[in-house]
């Protein structure tokens, strides 16, 4: 079967590459062998999936595989839905996935991990694939986790730097405490749905009473919050960038984070007729973009303003979520093609100037056209630029907002598209047309620039992927004036960052007050550490110190010594040697038993 | 009937259990065995005798049998604790006892 194929191939190719990696010294296996063992899974993948999804568009199909578990009434089965959202999904995440494991082969040239990093990228991809098809909750949340250790695995790739281990300990922990709230939905939807067979379809006959549909939604919106980096468990994505730049591109951008918007329409028949859940949800989403928006137009490092703009960008789909999933993941497609272009050309331009990342270090590239291209379709695209995909999907979003009557969530959003117009093209201007002085160049290698032209073409034609999602229409007149509207006002944030950025020549950023605290990212994660864990250390101190030193400690010796003192007096007068004496304890000890025995029984 | 030899046998036994605790001399203890063993003897025959099957004097003749054998190792014993230590009071033979503990 087909999705055996799509499944197996990376789960295989991780797990050679990762036995493979370890003996690598014994068996003397060169970097090219593990580049290519690291492509085949992802191909094989991609390959499998496209047969797939030729073949069995438009029709839902249910695949049980096999029987998992069955313990007492509880019975999982291993099986794939594959109905026209999933099936988009697989085959985006196969795509994507591969471009940009043969983007790794050029961006980790030479590098030690060489294997390992493969190794993870093929687990991170039968994972995603895994949560994606998935036809049960169960199932699904494995493929979650999957995903979110890879994550750890990689953004903590370079583990010698201790910040790196940290940024990979920061995502690993919020991701608990999501996955804390998503595990108690599932165990509240396993109860709930008591008697049914426990995937989507059986699922969908069940009808949950209101307050208990509304408990496990949010359960599970915790976890979309934690996975999608939204308000307020956001804070591990921008530090997640410490990863190679193909991780931050392939899980940080384009698949994992996304995951959380496609679970809540995975869902659908739980969230369906609830309101409220969706609309505080759509509330985080669109105060996150605004947020996240803010931020990004003072941070200074390439790939962080990249980050806060994923999460922006998921704001959006979250957002969209309340009036409309359809337009929800029309974005997260386009969003992830574009937000994967510009990852990738912001890594050829890190490797271009020696793993450069202050954007106010770069300046004056415009002349290397390999760099500039990708990089200015992708801004253009996120920028909702006529005709590129991103202008297609936020539009969508925008203008549903409007329609549906969410008016402050459509004044956000519009204003929010301004603001991503105008950080990112700041960051262009810095780049490619600063006067800063710019390191020296270096070759890029042919497989980064190669992917990125791929998906300059799929940030271009993106919104063809309209055709494959259940998106409403309005009239073509109001799409023109809402397109006309959302054009002016990226046009004006463009416009701003030119005015500001073009021909800058200050290697830093005058800052007034309220500027400043942006540039600190209004002392989000200061205030964390100071509520959570500083807290946290204090009540840990507390119970190691007084607790656990004063009062256990002792506790636990006065019994030891007690049960000594006690088994010395009792061995003194017992253990004399006597046979006589072994011989009456013998006989009163059977006696005892005897009556015991008898009054007993 | 019965009850009398039960008694006898319990008496004998009883007699045979304050030898083996109170009686200093092993071959006066390894003596009180043997009566604990004639005592449960005792009883197999009665039962059997009441139950009318030969059952519990076969396992008499077996008892007897053991004994006669028990006797032997336990003589011989006997004479090789005395040649070791010259004595036979089962108070001098305290090795069991664990030396830590007093």
């Amino acid at each position: 079967m087909l999705v055996n194929i799509v499944i197996l191939a990376p789960i295989i190719g991780s797990f050679l590459l990762g036995i493979l990696y370890l003996s690598r010294r014994v068996l003397g296996l060169s970097q090219g062998f593990f580049a290519f063992l690291g492509m085949a899974g992802p191909v094989v993948s991609f390959v499998a999936m496209a047969l797939l999804f030729a073949n069995s568009y438009g029709n839902s199909l249910n695949l049980e595989l096999f029987n998992w578990l069955d313990i007492a009434g509880f019975s999982i089965n291993v099986g794939f839905y594959l109905d026209s959202l999933s099936l988009v999904m697989a085959i985006f995440v196969a795509f994507l996935g591969m471009l940009i494991h043969f983007y790794s082969i050029g961006y980790m040239d030479g590098d030690e991990g060489f294997g390992k990093f493969f190794c993870y990228m093929n687990l991170f991809l039968a994972s995603m694939l895994i949560l994606v098809l998935a036809n049960n909750p169960i199932l699904m949340f494995v493929g979650w986790e999957g995903v979110g250790v890879c994550s750890y695995l990689l953004i903590a790739f370079y583990f010698n730097d201790k910040d790196n281990v940290k940024a990979g300990n920061k995502a690993f922990i919020l991701n608990r405490i999501g996955d804390f709230g998503f595990l108690i939905g599932l165990i509240a939807l396993y109860l709930a749905s008591s008697g049914v067979k426990f995937d989507y379809i059986g699922l969908n006959e069940v009808s949950f009473s209101p307050s208990v549909a509304i408990f496990i939604a949010f359960c599970f919106i915790a976890g979309a919050l934690a996975k999608s980096a939204q308000i307020p468990l956001y804070t591990w994505l921008p530090d997640a960038m410490a990863g190679p730049t193909p991780i931050s591109a392939l899980i940080h951008a384009a698949t994992m984070v996304t995951a959380g918007v496609y679970m809540v329409v995975r869902f659908e028949f739980l969230f369906a007729g609830l309101s409220l859940p969706v609309e505080v949800l759509a509330g985080i989403g669109a105060a996150g973009a605004l947020f996240a928006g803010i931020i990004a137009t003072k941070a200074t490092d390439i790939k962080k303003i990249l980050a806060y703009s994923t999460m922006s960008q998921l704001g959006y789909m979250f957002a969209a979520l309340s009036y409309s999933s359809g337009a929800a993941m029309y974005h997260l497609f386009t969003h992830g093609f574009f937000k994967a272009l510009l990852f990738l050309s912001a890594g050829a331009i890190i490797i271009a100037l020696h793993h450069e990342q202050n954007i106010f270090k770069m300046g004056n590239l415009k002349d290397n056209k390999s760099l500039y291209y990708p990089m200015l379709f992708g801004m253009l695209a996120i920028s909702g630029i006529f005709p590129f995909a991103g202008f297609f999907s936020k539009d969508a979003i925008i203008l549903g907002a409007l329609l549906s009557g969410h008016y402050t969530i459509f004044a956000i959003l519009l204003f929010t598209a301004g603001l991503t117009a105008y950080y990112c093209f700041r960051l262009f201007f810095l780049v490619f047309y600063s006067q800063n002085p710019a390191p020296k160049q270096h070759k890029v290698p042919f497989s980064m620039l190669g992917v990125n032209y791929i998906l300059c073409l799929f940030a271009l034609g993106g919104g063809f992927m309209a055709i494959f999602l259940d998106i409403n229409h309005p009239t073509l007149m109001v799409e023109i004036i809402a397109g006309v509207v959302s054009m002016v006002v990226s046009a004006i944030g463009i416009f701003i960052a030119y005015k500001k950025f073009y021909n800058y020549k200050n290697c830093e950023e005058k800052m007034g007050k309220f500027e400043s605290i942006v540039a600190n990212k209004f002392y989000i994660d200061e205030i964390y550490d100071f509520v959570f864990v500083e807290n946290l250390k204090r009540i840990s101190c507390f119970l190691r110190k007084i607790v656990d030193d004063k009062i256990l400690y002792p506790l636990v010796e006065l019994s030891a010594l007690a049960f000594r003192a006690f088994s010395q007096i009792y061995a003194r007068y017992t253990q004399s040697g006597l046979a006589s004496s072994y011989a009456f304890y013998m006989l009163f000890f059977i006696c005892v038993i005897i009556i015991f025995s008898k009054a007993i029984l | 009937m019965v009850e009398n030899y039960i008694f006898v046998a319990i008496l004998l036994f009883v007699i045979g259990i304050c030898g083996v605790i109170l009686r200093k001399n092993i071959f006066t203890i390894f003596m009180s065995i043997e009566l604990m063993l004639n005592a449960v003897a005792l009883l197999f025959a009665i039962f059997a005798r009441v139950n009318l099957n030969l059952d519990g004097q076969v396992i008499v003749m077996l008892v007897i049998a053991i004994a006669a054998a028990e006797a032997s190792f336990g003589l011989a014993l006997i004479t090789l604790l005395h040649k070791s230590k010259q004595t036979l009071n089962i108070d001098s033979f305290k090795e069991l006892k664990d030396g830590n503990a007093s």
